[in-house]
């Protein structure tokens, strides 16, 4: 069964790039360009992981991981973080909200999808 | 400073400011062409290497991972244009300040310009330059390893 995969930045190329590696190793993607778009969105879908930045307009990436979890679907799925964040402090942030895991862009794509194959 | 300086200034701030909005929107366009091109390149690579025969699958490999490596270098759009923003909200901030005659005290404006920063690069460079008795220094973060970014850590 293929498994899909949330994707969430405002930058569109970013988006672009993630939705190719993912696509490339077979996963169906959704893409949203902010917080409020993903969460909107899952309110009513489900997927099997989710990849979010943290620095967004109208919702920000932890933020939408804390609302995510509060979804009885999304309780228990994996959430990434992919971000140019690298501080401790906003990596405890997310950690509380709820993610999963934390990448620091500029990300690896074969280094993505192996981290996807340890979690799905 | 004197009011003429002031006068003289704040349209130059704007200016600034207004130049590089343009400069993020022109290299925003061409850096979702380049990296849809790249996509693309990437997945029929990816085709080729899944669907094709053996020999077809042995010259996709390399442009699979061609795509892979562009892929990662073209993020540093991402990266830059980040740091471009940054650098317009501070002289904006500044020249809301500097228009506003009193606005904030400009100690309080460092902290805040270092507080919306994303990137440890940006605030050690804040923190060589801005160091002084005025603008009051966070707790320390470790320094950063030089194969830091694309770090994956699961809690």
């Amino acid at each position: 069964m293929m498994r899909t995969i949330l994707t969430v930045d405002d930058s569109t190329s970013m988006r672009q790039m993630v939705k190719a590696t993912l696509q490339s190793a077979g996963y169906d993607v959704v893409e949203a360009a902010d917080g409020q778009e993903a969460l909107d969105w899952a309110r009513g879908n489900t997927v099997d992981l989710v990849i979010s930045d943290v620095n967004m307009p109208r919702m920000d990436g932890i933020t939408l991981i804390g609302e995510l979890r509060a979804l009885p679907t999304y309780r228990l799925i994996p959430m990434l973080m992919l971000t140019t964040e690298s501080s401790q402090d906003k990596k405890m942030e997310g950690k509380r909200a709820g993610a999963t895991g934390w990448i620091v862009k500029p990300f690896n794509p074969a280094q993505l999808l192996a981290t996807l194959k340890r979690l799905l | 400073m004197h009011k003429d300086d002031i006068d003289n200034l704040a349209p130059l701030l704007l200016l600034a400011v207004r130049q590089l909005d343009a400069a993020l929107i022109d290299a925003s366009a061409e850096a979702e062409l380049l990296s849809r091109a790249v996509a693309s390149l990437g997945a029929r690579g990816a085709h080729l290497r899944d669907n094709g025969g053996d020999a077809t699958q042995a010259e996709a490999l390399p442009i699979v991972a061609d795509a892979q490596r562009a892929m990662k270098a073209l993020q540093f759009h991402d990266r830059l244009s980040q740091r471009v923003t940054h650098v317009r909200e501070t002289l904006a901030r500044v020249l809301a300040a500097v228009a506003a005659g009193e606005g904030e005290e400009w100690a309080q404006l460092g902290a805040s310009i270092r507080a919306s920063y994303t990137m440890e690069d940006e605030r050690k460079i804040f923190d060589s330059l801005m160091f002084t008795d005025r603008v009051q220094k966070p707790a320390a973060e470790p320094a950063r390893e030089p194969g830091q970014t694309g770090s994956v850590e699961l809690f």
